[in-house]
């Protein structure tokens, strides 16, 4: 007996965990966009106009071997010329035109580690560096990857808070249902029970059905995610590799898992208050 | 002498806060039938669903078929209902499938595992009450009399230490009636069923004489001789 009633309860699970899968692939986006500005966040040492060489050769070897620093990638030093010139080339050539100094230091930079790229870490770092000898100034952009990370993160949250509310009304929407469906059949469960039936073996088609329909929700959602994930692909080639793909795969893997655990619960839940507070209504 | 399958002490049956009926002291034996007679709301339902565990016992003390009602748990009433067979007027067969599908359901949902001895127990109900070939047809292309045989088969189904039978001849013709009574009777001696037949029908305890009990003004009394 599938009525119409049954059939929007489905779509209605499966639009959520459509929902939820979206706002869990966007987190994951933002989290992996903001960890890619940290891993590329530039710190400027600038040095002083008259130091040596041997101050350079020193500052290159303590931040190799410092913890500031990124693994597997190395401090680079950078002539205030070239400073200039990947600064901005028609500035270079017009300045040499006009005769007139370089106002730029000669620079080193570097990258530090993901754990290192917060606001007051990377304030610990610059002074830390600063007082090196031959130092003259240190720089870094300072907080945009972490505003980014926070406002991520802030939408991330208000958008999951909506969807968890959306899926417990969903919840309490298939929960409905059930009970509606079993008042419909409830001569067909008072005979049951007459003749000796367990609370077990009247729920067990109900149980049976929670599982087909979650199953056929979950994987409703989870196509339409991978569709809109197709679709956006084409837009922003960058996220069309595999290792992007696999996130969108483990995601569509626990919504399913999730429409059919909820849809399970609701029907579950559901069936046993039905079966009890008739049972109360006498007792 | 054998423990009785009924036996009720100083109970007081309840519908909602209301006392329907006091003080009631019955024990059945096995394979023993008794009537269960009285007017219209006088308690006989009620004194039935006691029995059966639709209605809690809160007062006095109760055993049916070896289960104590006042310390039995929602766990047990399949075990304590797997023992009777209920019967009631309104046949209640399940309209949308076959006898034998009827039949196989109650089976089903009471463990009976293997298809073949299923099979092979709705074809002994169903000779027993003379209805071998109703086997495939649906409850509704059965008449009133046939349909209440299939219930009484159904209630057969779990041979059962005692058949509580609600007016189950309310519908029927007088004939039909007499018939039916009788089908139940043989079939509970052969089983060694006791029968609780609660009935308003008069005119059946002339044909078969038995135990009688009335339900008035709230007690049950025993009628010495039940005919006016
Ligand atoms: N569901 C119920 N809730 C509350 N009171 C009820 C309920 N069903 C019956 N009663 C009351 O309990 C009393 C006994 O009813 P019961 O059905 O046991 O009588 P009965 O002897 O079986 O009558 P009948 O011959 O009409 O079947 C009646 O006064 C009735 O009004
Ligand atoms: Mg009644």
């Amino acid at each position: 007996m599938h009525t119409p009633n049954k059939f929007y309860v489905t779509v209605s699970l499966a639009l959520v965990l459509f929902l939820l899968g979206l706002t869990a692939y966007w987190a994951y986006l933002a989290d992996d966009i903001t960890r890619k500005f940290r891993e590329d966040l530039d710190v400027v040492v600038e040095l002083k106009a008259d130091h040596t060489m041997e101050e350079r050769r020193q500052l290159l070897a303590y931040l190799t071997q410092s913890p500031f620093n990124q693994p597997l990638t190395l401090p680079k030093f950078l002539d205030k010329e070239a400073a200039l010139t990947s600064l901005d080339r028609e500035l270079a050539s017009d300045l040499a035109a006009l005769g007139l100094n370089n106002p730029l230091l000669d620079v080193v930079t570097f990258n530090v580690p993901i754990d290192y790229s917060r606001s007051d870490s990377l304030a610990v770092v610059a002074a830390a560096v600063k007082s090196r000898e031959g130092v003259d100034d240190v720089y870094y952009q300072k907080g945009f990857a972490e505003m980014l990370a926070v406002n991520a993160r802030r939408v991330t949250l208000v958008v999951g808070g909506v969807v968890l509310l959306l899926l417990v009304i969903t919840g309490i929407l298939i929960h409905n249902t059930v009970r509606l469906s079993l008042s419909a059949n409830r001569l067909l469960i008072k005979t049951q029970e007459l003749v000796g039936a367990s609370w077990g073996f009247i729920s067990r088609p109900y149980l049976w059905r929670a599982v087909w329909q979650g199953l056929l929700a979950g994987l409703l959602a989870a196509a339409a995610l991978s569709g809109t994930w197709y679709g956006l692909a084409n837009y922003l080639p960058e996220i069309r590799s595999l290792e992007d793909g696999l996130p969108v795969l483990v995601i569509c893997g626990s919504i399913t898992a999730l429409g059919v655990l909820i849809n399970f619960l609701s029907y579950y839940i559901g069936v046993r208050r039905y079966l009890r507070l008739r049972i109360d209504d006498l007792y | 002498m054998l423990e009785p399958i009924v036996r009720l002490r100083n109970v007081t049956v309840h519908r909602g806060d209301r006392p329907v009926l006091r003080d009631v002291n019955l024990d059945v034996a096995a394979g023993e039938f008794v009537y269960l007679v009285g007017r219209t709301g006088s308690g006989k339902s009620s004194l039935l669903k006691t029995l059966y565990a639709d209605l809690p016992l809160r007062e006095g003390s109760g055993v049916v078929a070896g289960h104590d009602l006042r310390k039995i748990k929602r766990r047990n009433l399949p075990a304590l209902r797997q023992r009777l067979g209920i019967v009631f007027q309104e046949v209640n067969l399940l309209t949308d499938r076959s006898v034998a599908e009827n039949l196989d359901f109650v089976l089903r949902a009471t463990g009976w595992r293997r298809r073949e001895e299923r099979g092979r127990r709705i074809n002994e109900v169903l000779h027993a009450v003379n209805l071998p070939a109703a086997r495939d047809v649906m409850p509704y292309a059965l008449s009133g009399g046939e349909q209440q045989r299939i219930a009484f088969a159904r209630a057969l189904l779990n041979k059962p230490a005692l058949v509580i039978a609600d007016e189950v001849t309310g519908n029927l013709d007088h004939e039909t009636s007499l018939e039916t009574l009788q089908l139940m009777r043989e079939l509970a001696r052969k089983n060694n069923a006791a029968i609780l037949f609660a009935t308003h029908d008069r005119r059946l305890l002339e044909h078969y004489q038995a135990r009688t009990l009335r339900c008035k003004d709230g007690v049950i009394t025993s009628l010495e001789n039940p005919l006016p």
